[in-house]
Formats: structure tokens, sequence, C-alpha cells
């Protein structure tokens, strides 16, 4: 109940402000003496600084602490005002009343919001002529997932958040209206306190090996991770242009600002928060696997394939032989075996079943903070451990937080903040990764016990996954048994950060504020992972130990002038510097062939190599921002900002950034005040250009140390042998590098109705995109792969609905509901002279591209041939695809991984100090490659192999290929064949399948959140306790989609550009969340 | 006033801290040079050609010459030709053109800028090499008009196959003259991994190549590609010790492609039974050496229990062969069969044999003194089948069955086309990114120029 608090604060506050600004004077004679008590409607709790006042005169006084108030006023006073901050103003009519008692209510949409915008800088939100979105602190810890990042899913239009999955310390990646580059990052900037903050996730392995990292390895963690979201005070979201333009080149995706909790004036007493959660983690969803058909090939029992499709499992028998490696009963054999033991019928393992655990995150943050009129400060700590739903997975953050403020002399105000977080875990290996976990685990045959008889407790014996000489035991030799895995190839990272700044405002008049501010981001983090001799990946081990460091260092000036300077006329002005810098290296060392087993280090591999990589850029800007305000009516606002950049050549090196836009509260006329239906309209226009800038050293022409790669292996890199050798950069560099500009334009309105009790806000936004920035590929014969160029251009077109309703609002019991609607329309117009096509990643035959004239992410696939009016040819020449589909190996487009549209519902219900919310989360379109479905029909553990041998007519009609032509006469195919394990291998599925039939709808509703609270503070009265909340969360509690495998928020590729791919990713988690907040 | 002062030396300050802080410097890339020399470009030229020849083209062109079968995935799509344009562009696009025939192309240039016809010979013979192994695979190819991307040309024209060779023979030619040169300002030394820096080896590599080439042309050429190949052949290897070879290491980031390839994709490719059974039919001692056992899998079939790969193939630091005495041998022993000089050529035969069995370390002068040829019974086919049994993932078997029909092979089971493939597709990044220039309306079954129907 976080909102409360705010009250409680604003209460504090409101009354200390009525004290030293106010005087309320109470002097005349013919005066009669009202008397009452003040208290909240939505607790009963009184309520101090609430202005009593006489309608029509400057008579008044305000509520003491106990919400009590004493007023004398004329004989002849007909009504009394009640206003407080934050609450809905009551009329009360006098008569002849002289005790006066008054509930308020909250006033849960108030028109004087004020919202975080650029620079920190706090608005009114209605002073505003572009759209900005915040979200409070209790809706971020609502879910408490940990991830500041997945706490904003569903609850921002424009904003679209895809968790890469249910691992613990998984990434999320987000974007803000679109992409708006082609292969730089589509990732906002972060902001948290004005300071810019480092929100990359870094992936490991062989750097030779680039984006190919991505499709194997862990999960790797964005480093949003790293906040406390119990720190948060508020998150702003700047999704136009003109709100981000103060930020110039790195606001080309918009900007996330963060705002974090501060000490309040608290009279010099210390309030104490303690937060504390238990979240219990569960699989939501698995793709279904077969129980009944035995390891195998051609219906024939064998252990010596990957397949399974053996016989049925119905018919076969153990033979009991005790010294079987396979099976604790003994070995598979046929029933009609000789060797059969009647009595031990096969098992069919649920080894998927098996081997998923339950997970906890257990968080707990415990905040100090208190402040007088001179200073205030805040401290926390706070801790997640989550133990994740894959066995020996886990992730644990620690967070320390100072900040503080003091006044030094009268003019002068001093403040810094620092936090130290430490993060990180123990991370399991997933993806395109032959120790992969789900890949050994879902290929897996059911005949073979991957626990060895240990059921769910497989990972804790090591005789499930190891025999006595210490190879590896599994169903086949091409796999890892995924507790080998979990046991033996461990992957650990630890990041050590440190965000600070300090800041110095001095305000030599009442007009004027000059501010300073530096602040720096660093963190290091370290990893080490290793693969034990016998893993499926690395047969001879291979040790991984790779540093990371990151430091971010800003610097921003600003002089401010804000003053009235004729009647109903503000201007507010704020000029400033920006100085900042970044700098990342990378050691990345690598030894394989373990000599010794089971030691893992360096010194214990047979060669090593190392790569090393440095990037350091920095930026300089003047900017300056212009607030021209009329009569609270009509607000313009102009901003401009010229930056330098070292990324880009000297010669061209300064680019100049302006916006405008206005907003205009037309409920001001005086035709419109006052109205009973519109209690508050307003119109809003903007245009801005911002920019993104390009990557550091994309210049020159250069030679890189030598490797060498065929795309099937690791391959081979230099030096060889001792050798050392370079070779030209397949990449060329380009001297003409531009930034990448952005033209946003956006119109918008936001309206309310009937006392504010219905709100709408309407935003339709145009972006284009020029000059985006992309390694153009070009044809290998010219000796290169790619140049860089400020070649393509694209646009994003969409709509941004907010509708807030409040359908009841009596004393007790208060309903809001509210959604956000979000339609992006992304189309890449135009890429480069000759390329129509830019693959994001993939595998054969499946990628995620960017093509001119689509949305940007369109899935490209292989498929069947199909006929003029779209049936698909089967077969009719004989062979051994005979009755079958033909699968036609040219890529072709298949629609885009991108959602149509997404829609977030949420409603609040508040009873006395119950509190119910659910948050409903819709989304439309978007298309993702369930490769893993693809794989496992191949492997015959599919649920839906469990057809083999049926009979079936293929629909389509019949033809073939002649020349690679297709000659069909169009007939409808007859041809009866059956579901066979040729077809599943080789065209329903298997490595290299059709695999358009493998794209799936992502579509989904599901109920994201659903918390019950109840706040026992008001209950248990104690003088001590402020609030004491109890309350209770499912996140993922329900999922409804035609998705036909895990939970398909979801990305193989974490938070990267390649969006839209599943290839034995780790599935998601349904939680309930536990958890109590206490304020002292 | 006060306030006025203080912004203008703010103001002053920031403005020249601002010029300072935008530092060209900082933009200069820390992680690469932006020149390199030559000694340190050749090393990287001959892996990356022994790891494309040895790994991605020869689990290609010896799938499908039936040496090995693929068991799964793509490598059971090769067994049955079903191969697409995106397969081949890591082959043609970062192997042969980059970072292959362009850092050959610079090799070759800086030799001249620098004097030093010794490093220039080498790279021509190279860029011979590539030439050689792309337009085998493709036909017509770019390279006149190619590998000029820096001065921002990046669509090149295509050459015909037959200009192609004439630059393959001329670029051979000058390599010999230059690597006669009494002066070179630098000389290539342990950095050329594949003779240390012996120029008289690569001037015997020089000859061999222009032998092999010449007998490509025998389908257009006749009794002239088969002298020519003889001519050429005087000065070419005389031992197993002059072979073009590059042996692999024992760290997993410099080995071998197959023993890579192998140990990244398990269970992806194993020994054929076609030639297992042609091996096994002479109890020839070099199926131990080639295979790990002596099941085969016929092409399309995917017997998952087939044979892997050997130890003399598919050990981490196992030698990939670019051209080697052995072959020599066999091209004397075909051209002098096909010149009528019988004797000649059953002597080549035989010292072909002897020197892929030394090659292999598996020499038995009892096995060598049943199985060597006689003037009796040698014939074309098996010449050409003793060379395909001693060219072990060698590329150049393709090139010999599409020149002689031998081995005689049958089409996989589930074979996708009606023949066996006779040429690659062109790779999907010249069809999107060079597609004008590209030549059209090929299949794999159509022929290359010197592979006249």
């Amino acid at each position: 109940m976080l909102f409360n608090l705010k009250l409680f604060y604003m209460k504090k506050i409101a009354l200390l402000l009525a004290f030293f600004a106010i005087g309320l004077q109470v002097l005349l004679a013919q005066t009669k003496e009202i008397t009452g008590k003040i208290t909240s409607a939505d607790d009963g709790s009184a309520i101090p600084g609430v202005t009593v006042s006489v309608k029509g005169t400057t008579l008044g006084t305000i509520s003491d602490m106990n919400g009590v108030f004493k007023l004398k006023v004329p004989q002849d006073s007909k009504i009394l005002l009640f206003s407080f901050v934050g609450m809905t103003t009551q009329e009360v009519a006098i008569n002849n009343q002289s005790t006066i008692n008054v509930s308020m209510a909250t006033e849960r949409i108030s028109v004087d919001e004020v919202v975080v915008t650029a620079l920190g800088i706090t608005r009114e939100k209605k002073s505003l002529g572009y759209a900005v979105q915040e979200v409070n602190a209790e809706d971020i810890n609502k879910a408490e997932t940990g991830n500041v990042l997945s706490a904003l899913t569903s609850r921002v239009a424009g904003v679209n958040i895809t968790s890469s999955a249910g691992t613990a310390g998984a990434s999320s990646f987000i974007t803000i209206r679109g992409q708006n580059s082609i292969t730089g990052s589509n990732q906002p900037l972060f902001v948290v306190d004005g300071l810019p903050i480092d929100n990359s996730m870094e992936y490991s392995g062989n750097p030779d090996d680039g984006i190919n990292n991505l499709t194997n390895g862990v999960a790797y963690s964005n480093r949003a991770i790293d906040l406390n979201p119990d720190d948060i005070e508020s998150v702003s979201v700047l999704k136009g242009g003109a709100a981000t333009a103060l930020y110039g080149m790195k606001a080309g995706n918009g900007v996330v600002l963060i705002t974090t909790k501060k000490g309040s004036k608290t009279d010099g007493k210390m309030s104490v928060s303690l937060a504390s959660s238990i979240s219990i983690d569960n699989v939501n969803q698995l793709p279904a696997t077969q129980s009944m058909y035995a390891q195998g090939v051609n219906g024939k029992y064998a252990t010596n394939t990957p397949y399974s499709y053996g016989p049925k499992l119905s018919d076969m028998r153990y033979d009991g032989a005790t010294n079987s490696t396979r099976d604790v009963n003994g070995n598979l054999v046929l029933a009609t075996d000789p060797s059969a033991k009647a009595n031990l019928t096969a098992n069919a393992y649920d080894n998927v079943g098996n081997f998923f655990q339950t997970g906890t995150t257990l968080n707990n943050t415990l905040a100090l903070s208190g402040g007088d009129k001179i200073s205030n400060f805040y401290i926390s700590i706070g801790n997640t451990t989550t133990n994740g739903i894959i066995p020996k997975n886990t992730f644990a953050k620690t967070s320390i937080k100072l900040s503080g403020e003091t006044k030094l002399g009268s003019k002068v105000t001093a403040s810094g903040s620092v936090n130290y977080v430490r993060s990180g875990g123990d991370r399991v290996q997933q993806g395109s990764n032959t120790s992969g976990v789900m890949l050994g685990l879902l290929r897996g045959a059911t005949s073979f016990d991957n626990s060895n008889g240990h059921g769910k407790d497989g990972y804790k014996f090591q005789d499930a996954y190891m025999y006595p000489d210490g190879t590896q035991r599994r169903y086949y030799a091409a796999y890892d048994n995924p507790y080998w895995t979990v046991n033996q190839n461990l992957f650990n990272d630890q990041v050590d950060r440190v965000i600070g700044n300090l800041s110095l405002v001095y305000k030599p008049t009442k007009e004027v504020t000059i501010a300073y501010k530096l602040g720096d981001d660093f963190y290091s983090d370290r990893r080490k992972g290793h693969f034990a001799i016998y893993s499926a990946n690395a047969p001879d081990g291979q040790q991984q130990v790779d540093n990371h460091y990151s430091n971010s260092l800003n610097s921003d000036l600003t002089v401010n002038f804000n003053k009235e300077l004729f009647t109903d006329f503000n201007v507010n002005i704020t000029v400033g510097n920006n100085m900042y810098q970044t700098y990342y290296q990378q050691l990345y060392t690598q030894g394989d062939i373990f000599v010794v087993p089971d030691f893992y280090h360096m010194s214990n591999t047979s060669s090593q190599f190392v790569r090393e990589y440095t990037s350091k850029y920095r930026t300089a800007a003047f900017f300056g921002d212009f607030q021209f305000s009329y009569k609270n009516m009509l607000y313009l606002g102009v901003t401009g900002r010229n930056e330098w950049s070292t990324t880009l050549p000297a010669s061209n090196n300064s680019f100049f950034y302006p916006s405008a836009s206005l907003g205009f509260i037309f409920t001001e006329l005086p035709a419109l005040k006052g109205n009973k239906v519109l209690s508050y309209g307003k119109l809003r226009a903007s245009y801005a250009q911002i920019a993104n800038a390009p990557s550091p050293y994309s210049i020159q022409n250069v030679y890189t140390s030598a490797t060498v790669s065929d795309g099937w292996a690791t391959g081979n890199s230099f030096p060889f042998n001792g050798t050392a050798g370079f070779k030209v950069s397949n990449g060329l560099g380009n001297t003409n590098l531009k930034p990448e500009s952005l033209l946003s334009r956006e119109i918008g309105a936001e309206l309310k109705f009937f006392d504010n009790r219905i709100g709408l806000d309407f935003t339709y936004y145009n972006n284009q995109n020029k000059d985006l920035l992309i390694a153009v590929p070009i044809s290998g014969s010219s000796g290169y792969n790619s140049t860089y160029m400020n070649a393509a251009t694209m646009e994003n077109k969409g709509v941004e609905i907010m509708l807030s309703v409040t359908p009841v609002k009596t004393k007790d019991l208060i309903w809001t509901l509210s959604g956000n609607f979000t339609k992006n329309v992304n189309k890449v117009l135009s890429l480069a002279p000759g390329v129509d096509n830019i693959s994001l990643g993939g595998f054969t035959g499946i990628e995620v591209d960017v093509v001119a004239g689509e949305p940007y992410g369109s899935i490209y696939s292989t498929g069947f041939y199909k006929d003029a009016n779209g049936n698909v040819i089967i077969n009719d020449a004989a062979g051994a695809g005979y009755g079958l589909p033909i699968k036609d190996n040219t890529m072709k487009s298949l629609g885009t991984v991108a959602p149509k549209w997404t829609l977030g519902i949420n409603n609040d219900f508040t009873y006395k100090g119950i509190g119910l919310s659910f948050l409903f989360d819709i989304k439309h379109g978007g298309l993702m490659w369930n490769g893993t479905k693809s794989r496992l029909m191949g492997f015959g553990t599919a649920k839906a192999t469990e057809n083999r041998g049926q009979a079936v007519v293929f629909d389509g009609v019949k033809g073939h290929i002649v020349n690679g032509e297709i000659v069909s006469a169009g007939a409808k195919n007859d041809i009866q064949t059956t579901y066979s394990e040729y077809y599943y291998k080789n065209i329903g599925g298997g490595g290299s399948p059709a695999q358009e039939q493998f794209v799936e709808k992502t579509d989904w509703v599901r109920l994201r959140e659903l918390t019950l609270s109840y706040e026992l503070g008001s209950v248990l009265k104690t003088p001590f306790l402020k609030h004491l909340k109890v309350y209770a969360t499912g996140r993922n509690l329900w999922l409804s989609t035609p998705y036909d495998g895990i939970d398909p928020e979801t990305n193989l590729m974490g938070a990267s550009n390649a969006q839209g791919f599943d290839y034995f990713n780790m599935p998601n988690t349904k939680s309930f969340v536990f958890g109590f907040k206490l304020d002292l | 006033m006060k306030i006025k002062i203080i912004s203008i030396l703010l103001t002053t300050l920031l403005f020249s801290s601002c010029s300072s802080w935008i530092d060209t410097s900082i933009n200069t890339d820390p992680n690469n040079p932006t020149d390199v020399a030559m000694a340190q470009l050749v090393a990287p030229i001959e892996v990356n050609l022994a790891y494309v020849v040895g790994g991605d083209l020869a689990r290609t062109s010896d799938g499908w010459m039936q040496q090995i079968a693929g068991l799964q995935s793509q490598s059971a799509d090769n067994d049955i030709y079903n191969i697409s344009e995106a397969d081949v562009d890591n082959a043609w696009s970062y192997n042969l053109y980059s970072p292959g025939m362009i850092n050959t192309k610079l090799l070759m240039e800086k030799a001249v800028t620098t004097k030093s016809p010794h490093f220039g010979g080498i790279a021509k013979i190279l860029m011979a090499y590539h030439l050689g192994v792309t337009t085998d695979l493709w036909g017509d190819i770019p390279y006149s008009d190619a590998l000029n991307g820096a001065s921002g040309q990046i669509k090149s024209k295509y050459d015909t196959q037959e200009k192609i060779y004439t630059t393959i023979f001329s670029l051979l030619t000058d390599a010999i003259t230059d690597l006669s040169s009494t002066t070179s300002v630098y000389k290539p030394a342990a950095e050329d991994l594949i003779y240390g820096g012996d120029l008289a080896k690569w001037k015997k590599t020089a000859y061999a190549l222009i032998a092999r080439y010449k007998l490509h042309l025998a389908k257009l050429n006749g009794a002239t590609a088969y002298t020519d190949a003889l001519t050429a052949l005087a000065n070419a290897y005389t031992s197993n010790d002059d072979d073009l070879k590059l042996a692999f290491g024992t760290a997993y980031n410099n080995s071998n492609p197959i023993y890579q390839f192998t140990q990244e994709r398990g269970g992806y490719i194993a020994a054929n039974s076609y030639y297992i059974n042609m091996l096994t039919a002479t109890n020839d001692p070099r199926l131990a050496v080639y295979f790990d056992g002596s099941v085969g899998s016929a092409s399309g079939e995917s017997n998952s229990s087939a044979s892997g790969i050997g130890v003399n193939y598919a050990s981490i630091n196992s030698t990939v062969y670019l051209m080697s005495f052995a072959e020599v041998k066999f091209i004397e022993a075909e051209a002098s069969f096909k010149t009528n000089d019988i004797p000649r050529a059953v002597a080549a035969y035989n010292a072909g044999l002897k020197s892929s069995l030394n090659r292999e370390g598996v020499y038995d002068a009892t096995w060598f003194a049943t199985n060597s040829i006689t003037a009796a019974t040698i014939t074309l086919e098996k010449i050409i089948d003793q060379k395909y049994l001693s060219s072990f993932l060698q590329i150049e078997t393709w090139t010999d069955w599409r020149r002689t029909g031998y081995p005689t092979l049958a089409l996989a089971k589930g074979a996708v086309t009606t023949e066996i493939p006779r040429r690659l597709p062109y790779p999907q990044s010249e069809r999107l990114y060079n597609g004008a220039n590209m030549p059209a309306g090929l299949t794999v079954t159509s022929r290359v120029w010197w592979d006249k129907n």
C-alpha cells in the first residue's frame, strides 16, 4: 500500500508547508467556532494538514496531527471547503452545525499529477506537450519479479517487454514504440536519478563466434537487473522524441527514467521499512512429449541412436539383468525375447516431470530513512536469492544503497548517493548446445531413466549421470544427461557494481538554480565456467574465464531560470552541458582439454587462448530547454541540443537536435471551465529530431587477429601453433558515418470526465528513422562480407490508448479499472541499394531477418512447394517421399515476430484495508519459430508423433519436381501413406524440415498478476506501526495461447535484436508470492 | 553580476574542455591494427585454405563421392544431394573469397610494393589454388573484377571458367618466375606453415598444380591436356616429403576441421558402405586409418551403426593434404595411359599406390605386391579407382568422377535429384547481393565448362 505511504509523507509535508508558508488569519469578531475531525475514506486514519476554509473568503485553518480542526467563522458563513493535495476537495454546508466531521477520499487521478521528465526535471503532467507514463513503486513491487524491467511488463502503453526465460537471472528485452535501429541497440536509455546506467547484456563464449554465442551457452542477465525494485520510487517512461530530445544521441530508443527513494523530513525521527517476500516458482508450460515408444529406429529397440522410433513400451520387458548400465530393472528387450521377465513391464519414465523442481525466490529489503529541515538520508539493504526451477540454477543479488542530502547554508544543497550491488549465480547450459539442459532432456527417450531410479532427486545422485569410471551416463552419446549438465558444466558469474553520484545545487536567487551532478556507474562481471571431461559440448573438457569491466561517467551542469515574467506568463529556461564517457573491457580466456579430471583451472588445460576487447567513447553536448506557459492553459516547450561524439569522423562530428512541443488545456477556456461532464481536456502535439550514435571504431578498415570458421564448428583461431596471424577485417569501415536519425512526431489528447472518474489518454505517433547504420552485407566476391553504412530507413507508426475508469467510488469501496493499449506498426522502408535482407540470427532454413517493405524482424523459413492456389504439392513420384509434401528450400517470409497489438488490463479493488488487483496481459499477433518441436518430431519424442504408423492422405495436390521445377496437373492428392519415421525425420520434423510448419502464433491472454493484500496497520492500531501490509500475489497463473511448446514469452537469444526463437529454450514459470511490507 | 562572471567562466571552461574531451584519437581502434606485415598474412591464408578444402568442401564432395555418409541433419540431406544455396554461403564468402582470396591478393600487392617476389610467388600459387578449387566447384566465378570492395566496388562481374583457367596457368607460371628471382627484400620463413619458406618445394607445387589443372581440361582438349600435364610433371614432386599439406595443431582452436566437426556434430558423418566395400574387397590396410571400424552406411541410408572417421583424418592434429606426390603419380598414370605409354602408366600407378600407403603409414610389401597393377590389368577405371582410394577426403575425387565417370556410383537412396550433382549451387549471398552478375538458370546437375558432355 505504497500510495498510502506516499500520502502519509504528503500529509506531513503539507503540514509543514501550511505552518511555514500560509499565514491564514482568523480575526473577525462576529464568529462562531466549528470543530471536527478529518479522516481518510481509505483507511479511516486521521488526516493532518487539511486546509479548511470558508468558501469565498480567505479565512481558514489546517487540521492538526490528529486530523482535528477548530475554526472561527462569521455567523453568516455558508460553506466550508476541505482541500488536501491528492484528495478530492469537499464542500460541506455549515447550516447550524458546530461539529463537522469529514471523510476525504483519495483523488486517484490527480490533474496536478507530477511526473519526472528529461534530466530529472519534475513537471506537472498537464504542462507537457508529449506523452510520459509513470509507474509507481507499488505497481513495480507488486509482482516481486526482482527485475525492474519485468515489473513494467503490460503496465505501460507503447512498451514491449519480453523476458527471455524462466531461469534464475535471465534477461528481459524492452523496446519503446518499436525498433529504431536495424543492427544497433534497440534498448532505451536507462537513467537512474539523472545518471545514465548500463543495461547491456554481455554474453560469454569465444568472442570470435560473435552473436552465435547467443544461441548456446547460458542465459545471461541484462544489467538493469542489478537495481533493487524496493529502492525505486517511480519509473517514468519517456516514449517520444520530444520527451527524450534533451538526451540527444543516446535517446533514439526512448528513455526509462528511474527515481529512487530519498529520505524525507520526518523531524529527525527515523522511518523504518521492511519488505519481505517469498516466491514459489514452478514451470508453467512444457512441450508435450510421448511416453509410448522406446528408443530406437524402424520400430526396433536400439541404444546407439538418438531417436525414439523404437517398439511400443507395452511390447517390451526388462531382462532383470543386475549389471545393466541402462536401467535398474535390467536391459530392455521385446516381450517375446527369451530373456524377458514377464512381470518386469517396461517403464515410461517422466524425465521431464522429474527434472524440474519447485523454485524459490526470497526477497528482503530493509530501509531506514529520515531527515529534518537541513538534511535527510535513505539507507537500504536488500537481498534477492533465487533457487531456480532447474536444479542448481541460482541467482542472488545484494544491494546496499545510501543517499543523503544536506543544506550548506541557505543557498546551497549538496546531495549524493551510492549504490553497491553484488549479483550473479550459477547458470545452466541452454539452447543449441549439446550440453543444453532442455536439449538433452527433451530429446531423451522415455525408455531411459535419466535419474537412474532417483526420480525427483536425480540431480543429487552422482550415479544418475556418471558411471563409476567417471564417464557419463546418458541415453545417447551425443547429448548430455541434464543431471550431468547441472552438476558438471557449471557456469558462474559475479557482478560487483557501484552506481554513485554527487550533486551540488546553488540557488542564488528565487528564480535561478545552478546545479552540477557528477555520476559514475561501474562494474566488474567475473565469469567462470567449465565443461567437464565427457561433456557432449566439449568431450575433452573446457575451461572459460571471462572478465568484463564497464565504466560510464556522466557530468551534467544546468542553469535554470524560472519566473513569471508578466501576469499569467511564465518562463522556465534550463541551459546546460553534458559530458559522457563509457569504457568497456573484456578479457576472455579459454582452456581446452583437461589433463586431470575434476580440477577446473587453466593450468590443467592442454591449450589456452585469450581474447581481449576494449572500447571507449565520449560525447559532449550543450543543451537548452525553454518552457513557456500562459495561464495554466497553454504550454510551449522548445529544446535544442548540440552534441559531439568521438565515434564520428572528426570532420563531421557535431549534430544539433531540436524539439518543440505544445500543450493546450482547453478546459481552462472560460466557456469550458467547470464543465460537469468534461472535467479536464488537453490537446498536445510535438516534433523532435533525435539520434543514435554509431558504435566506436566503425570508421577505419583494420586487420584482425585471424580466425577461420566454416559455420559448422568452432573453427581455428590465431596464434596457430605459436604463429601469429592477421587477416583484413571482412567488414569495411566507413569514413562518412553519421548518427542514425529519428524524426518523431506525436499528437495526443487527454480527457477526463465526470470529476475525473473516467480518464482517456490517446496518442498517435509517427516516427521516421533514416540514416540507419547497417553492416550492409555485400557479395563475398568483393573480398569483404559487409560494409558499414548509413543506409536504411524505417518507420514506426502507432497508437497508444490509456483508459482509466473508476466505476465504484464509495467511502469503503473503490474500484478502478485501467487499460493500456499499444499498437505499433513498424515498416522497414529501405535497407541499402541492392540489399533487401539482413539476417539478425538463425539456423539453417530459419532466420529472423530485416527485410525492406516488411516489419522489423520477419521470420524467413523453408517450407513446402505450393501451386498457384496455395495447395501443398504432394509428391507423386516413386521414392522415399512418395505421398508426402515436398520440401522447398527457398526461404520465404512468414510474417513478423512483433505483436500486432497488446493490451494490459488492470483492475484494482480496495475495500477498507483490503486490496485486490489483477493484471491481464493480452497479446495479438507475433510469430515464433518452435524449433524445439521441429526437432522433437524428428527425434520421435514429441507427443504428436504418437500417431506414427497411422494412415494419412496429406492435403494438397499431386505433383513432383523435374529439374528443380514443380510439375503438377492440379489433381487433388489421394495417395494414402502413413505418418512414417521417414516423414517425421525429413519433412514433418528433424534437423532441416519444411520449417514453415513450425512457425507458430504466439497470441496470448494471460493473468500476469493477481494480488490480494490487506493493510493490517489500521486494524492493529499500534502506535509505532505506521503500516503493515500483507499480500499474496500470483504471477503468470493462467495462460491461454495457441503456441505448442513452452510459454511463448521467451527468446533464445535473450535481450538481443533477434527475437522470435525457441530452440530448446528454458521454460517460463508461474509463481505464488507471499510477503509483507512494514513501515515503522 | 557575480552570476554572470561565473557563467562566463564556466562556459569558457566547458567549451575548451569539450574540444579536448572529444579527442579523435579515442576512436582509434585499440583492438586491431591498421596494417600488418606479409609474414602475418601467409599463415592464416594457408590455414583457412586447408580448413575449408579439408573440411566443409570435402564433406560435401566426398559425401557425394560416397567415401563418407551423412547420418543425420544437414549431413543426411547432403547424402541425398539436398543442398541449398545457403549451405554453400560459408565456404564461398567466409572461406574462399574472404579471408582466402582477399588476403592472398593483399599479399600479392604487398610483395610488389616491398619488392619481395618470394612472397609474391607463394601468394600467386595460393591464389591459383583458390581459383582452381572455386571454379571446379561452381564454374564461372568472379575474379578479374572481384576483390575490390575496399575501393567501393562491391558487385563483381563473373569470369568464364575458361578465363579463370587461363588466369590459373598464368599465375602459376609467374609464380615460378618470382620464386626463381635471386633477390627478395622480405623472405618467407617459419610463418609459411606449409613449407617453412622452402622455395624449391613451392616451385614443385606450381608445376604439380599446372599438371592437375591441365588434366582437368581433358574432356575439352583431349591428348593435349595429357601431354601438357606430363610436361609439367617433370618438375613436380619427387617424394611424399614434397606434399602440399598442413598439419593441424593439438590445441582445440588449432585443430583439424574433420576432428572439430565430429566433436561438435557428433553422429553426423560416418563411413560410406560403398567406400568400405571397395577397401574391404582387397583387405586394404588403409581402412584401419580411414575409419574406426568397417561398418558403412549407404548414401541415404543413415545407418547409425556406421563407423566413424579414422585416426589419420579425424584426430585433433590430422593433416590436410592439398596436393600430393601420390596425386602427381596418378595424374602421370592417367596421362600416360591415355597417351598409350602403358609401361609408364603402370609404374606411375604403382608409385602412386606405394606413396599413398607410405603416407598413411600402412605400407606392407606383401599386400602391395599382390595389389600392384600390371600392364595386363591396367585400365582407366582402375587408375581412377585407385586414385579415389588414395584420395580420402580430397575434393579432387569429385572432379575425377565428373571427368571420367569413375568410380561408378549409384544414385543415393531417396535422392532429390535424378543424377549425382555436377556443380554446387551459387551461394545465397551472391544471388542477394550480386544477383545481376550471377549466372542464372543453373541447377546442381548443370555441367561446368570443362565437364563437356
